[in-house]
């Protein structure tokens, strides 16, 4: 079995989160269940998630569908910060590229 | 130390109720959250300054406290103040909780201003925690590297929140980049995994080599004579010199592309992008008497 599985009761208990909002997460596809002969389990990469929606849920009143949006959005965020970055790179590429002598006034005719 | 006016951080009337207080507070939580607002310090210091207010002011009687010596709290009998405070919240109970422990909050403790900590004492131990968090905390890293350093593979020892951390930067990283380095974050006080590490490279610009994706440009002086009459030139690459053939009637300004001399491609071992080298045509100077006569016979039947 692998081992960056976590029983979700177990994790309940130990982070005191309801196994009704594990629940809640699952039944809206905002994370996956994995169950081993009957028993539920998380993976470890998940409970960063897990524990940002459930401040988004409990801390900032937004629903499961909010989240599901913000989710998204957050998505999309982080591809144009990306973009931005690279944008960026190229734009200090091109302004160190685009240097000047300076041409004295007098010496234009 | 200053006097915060949390009714002005929460933008509440000093005869605000609490429920306009919680309402106020949530409006602005939920703009400024770190989690909604990913990598941007000055929301986390914001939400931090809204989460301290509403510390004070969503607790009635921290609230009273405040109101009774906030603008002067310099001349309370503050070693009084907190001992009092300490028998009145020790233990469990106090005000809201935000469970900033398990988010990209760099520490539970410490994050409130000096004036909550000499009004009302450290904070540590009079929170009631809804969840602690299993998960460790992640940590935010910077790591500056040189444009010749981001070109190959390498490894380095960085020193985060005291603990020394080896890691592998794999050639061709970007500046602005951030990777994910799992499990190296803080670890879990409930027996839960470690937080990750996001690691973040700051990548200068380099003298010579200019990076544009994975293609390098570089300006290389050409003699004047080498220009005209064609040759070869020793140019700097990154990984050496190397020696070009140069046409005759070389114009300033002229590019050449080097396949596969630029910069190495992130994650694809083997693969470069290209080097554009850019000529630029010396014009010879301190020229001798004999020299200039050469030039002028050059204009005169040119």
């Amino acid at each position: 079995m692998e081992t960056d599985l976590i029983i979700v009761s177990e994790y309940c208990q130990q982070s005191r989160i309801e196994p009704s909002f594990i629940a809640l997460l699952e039944t809206e596809g905002l994370i996956d269940i994995r169950i081993i002969e009957g028993t539920r389990y998380l993976h470890y990469s998940q409970l960063c998630d897990v524990e940002r929606y459930f401040r988004m849920y409990y801390d900032l009143s937004i629903n499961i569908e909010g989240i599901d949006a913000i989710r998204h959005l957050l998505k999309r965020m982080e591809s144009l910060q990306r973009e931005l970055s690279s944008l960026r790179n190229r734009l200090r590429f091109h302004e160190n590229s685009a240097s000047y002598l300076e041409y004295p006034e007098e010496d234009c005719f | 130390m200053a006097y915060i006016d949390y009714y002005k951080v929460l933008g509440v009337d000093k005869g605000a109720s609490q429920e306009d207080i919680r309402k106020a507070f949530k409006k602005l939580a939920r703009k400024h959250h770190p989690d909604l607002n990913p990598n941007d310090p000055d929301a986390k210091r914001r939400f931090q300054e809204i989460n301290e207010a509403n510390e004070v002011l969503g607790d009635p009687e921290k609230r009273k406290k405040y109101d009774q010596y906030g603008e002067h709290w310099q001349h309370a009998d503050q070693f009084e103040a907190q001992q009092q405070y300490r028998q009145q919240y020790g233990g469990a109970g106090g005000g809201a909780y935000w469970s900033s422990s398990g988010g990209s909050f760099s520490g539970d403790e410490g994050e409130f201003s000096d004036f909550f900590e000499s009004l009302f004492g450290s904070r540590g131990g009079h929170r009631s925690g809804r969840s602690a968090g299993f998960r460790g905390q992640d940590f935010n890293a910077e790591l500056q590297l040189s444009l010749r350093d981001a070109a190959q593979t390498h490894k380095q020892v960085l020193t985060v929140n005291g603990k020394k951390i080896r890691i592998t930067i794999p050639a061709g990283v970007e500046n602005g980049q951030t990777i994910k380095l799992g499990g190296q974050g803080a670890p879990s006080i409930n027996g839960g995994p470690a937080g990750d590490l996001y690691l973040t490279f700051v990548i200068p610009d380099d003298p010579v080599f200019k990076r544009l994706g994975n293609d390098l440009y570089v300006d290389a002086p050409l003699p004047l004579y080498t220009a005209v009459l064609g040759g070869e030139q020793v140019i700097d690459t990154l990984s050496g010199k190397v020696k070009l053939k140069v046409k005759p009637e070389t114009q300033n300004g002229t590019k050449v592309r080097l396949k596969g001399k630029g910069f190495p491609v992130y994650k694809q071992e083997g693969q470069s992008g290209d080097l554009i080298v850019t000529w630029r045509v010396e014009i010879p100077t301190h020229l001798t008497e004999k020299q200039q006569e050469l030039f002028r016979e050059l204009q005169r039947i040119g």
